[in-house]
């Protein structure tokens, strides 16, 4: 069987049962922040499902309006929605050493055309991506500078940006998406990182939907 | 060929005459299905421009360039409303879903005028699955837009990912219609069943997030935002 059709029915139903806990939790507990993961996780999957779903009813991938981008990118703004109101309960002064690695982010996003090629995704793709890594960067570097442990979420949005980009660049030098082989193996890893939000995000939850 | 201006014209000049002798929340509510309804028009101009000028087939234009196209003309007068006249939060919803009430309808009379309406399975399944996926849409991008990204650049973030939400389930809808057999049932279910589960959690889980008029849940001793409890308690706490 194809290896690209397992690994994104792994990432959908991960994904399914993750959105569903955390619209629960969203609900029960009240938590604004628990619904915008639960609305980043139903983007990512329905991204992959149309993918798939285009893939098993019409043979190809779809073309024209990269309409899987759009929803994966509608993923990590939801993501970053969710950094923001982290930082609205706590401001952070700005920070040169964050903004560099969110820069690169950029670069890199708009270098190998993630979410692209078409130049609107693209942008849109390394401001979402490079905002992510900055106010992720700039919690991790606050709290090192005060001495205390840096939040698992932080260093978990990293990895998940940093994963999805080398998701992009590692096809670029792939031809055979029928068995395993890396990219599948960083699919899965950023799977299980995404996977991995909805329990760190358990530990600093707080009580805030009005 | 059906002329969808003349269509718009005897549909809309009714509602509008409305417009004189209905109260404030009609009244929005009015206006927002005759936008619901422009907006379909001025979307099928859209997506025609871009059919052509990508070149493709019926089918590619369905599934990757209507739901992009028209999501995007459905979000511009919601926008509009929501930044200049700052509604309250329950009016956005109330706005976004009589948006897609006339976008659903003006596209059904659009089928209607073209094929007929002696078919009446044909018409009642596409009115429980094309006119709510619509819904579902407004649903989801009046209450995300009221409930949960309506703070700072919570806005912007939260409306674009809302867009993008409403575009891929528009999308995966599309996709499934035009596929045979299981696929195409499926399609026509998910938008109602969707909806069916937002109105259970609605009532069942959470009668204080989207009702204004949620009492307080006495048996787990919750008190909810919008409850009277609770607005006498926001004041006491302001005096």
């Amino acid at each position: 069987m194809n290896f690209e059709i397992i690994d994104n029915c792994y990432q959908i139903t991960v994904l399914f049962i993750c959105m569903l806990l955390s619209a629960w939790f969203g609900v029960r507990k009240r938590s604004r922040s628990y619904i915008m993961l639960a609305f980043g996780y139903g983007c990512f999957l329905m991204g992959t499902l149309f993918f798939v779903l285009h893939l098993t009813i019409l043979g190809y991938v779809p073309q024209i309006f990269y309409t899987c981008e759009i929803s994966w990118l509608a993923a990590y703004l939801f993501f970053l929605s969710l950094l923001l109101l982290r930082a609205e309960y706590r401001t952070l002064p700005f920070s040169i050493g964050a903004l560099l690695p969110a820069l690169l982010t950029a670069a890199a996003v708009l270098r190998f055309q993630i979410f692209g090629p078409a130049l609107l995704p693209c942008a849109a793709c390394a401001a979402t991506l490079g905002a992510i890594v900055y106010l992720s960067g700039s919690r991790i570097l606050f709290d090192r500078k005060h001495g205390r442990w840096p939040s698992h979420l932080d260093h978990c949005f990293l990895l998940c940006v940093l994963l999805q980009i080398s998701i992009y660049i590692i096809s670029m030098f792939m031809s055979d998406f029928v068995h395993f082989n890396l990219y599948f193996a960083v699919d899965m890893l950023l799977t299980v990182m995404l996977a991995a939000l909805l329990p760190l995000l358990h530990r600093e939850v707080r009580h805030d939907l009005h | 060929m059906i002329y969808i201006e003349n269509i718009f014209v005897c549909v809309a000049i009714p509602m509008l005459l409305s417009l004189f002798f209905t109260e404030h929340r009609q009244r929005v509510f009015t206006l927002f299905v005759v936008a619901g309804m422009a907006v379909c028009l001025l979307s099928a101009y859209v997506s025609s421009f871009f059919m052509n000028y990508y070149q493709t087939d019926a089918i590619t234009t369905t599934i990757e360039i209507t739901p992009v196209c028209e999501e995007v003309m459905k979000l511009l007068p919601l926008l509009f409303y929501f930044l200049i006249f700052e509604p309250e939060k329950k009016q956005v919803t109330h706005a976004a879903i009589a948006l897609s009430v006339g976008f659903a309808t003006f596209e059904n009379v659009c089928y209607l005028t073209e094929n007929g309406a002696s078919q009446f399975s044909f018409l009642l399944v596409r009115g429980i699955s094309a006119g709510a996926v619509h819904i579902l849409c407004g649903i989801l991008i009046g209450c995300g837009m009221a409930y949960v990204f309506y703070h700072r650049w919570l806005r912007l973030t939260g409306t674009i990912g809302l867009l993008g939400a409403c575009i891929i389930l528009h999308a995966c809808y599309n996709l499934l219609i035009t596929a045979d057999g299981i696929w195409k049932r499926i399609g026509y279910a998910f938008p109602s069943v969707l909806i069916l589960v937002l109105f259970l959690a609605r009532h069942l889980l959470v009668p204080g997030i989207i009702l204004s008029e949620a009492e307080p849940d006495s048996r787990r001793n919750l008190v909810y935002p919008f409850s009277e409890s609770a607005k006498k308690s926001v004041k006491s706490k302001k005096e």
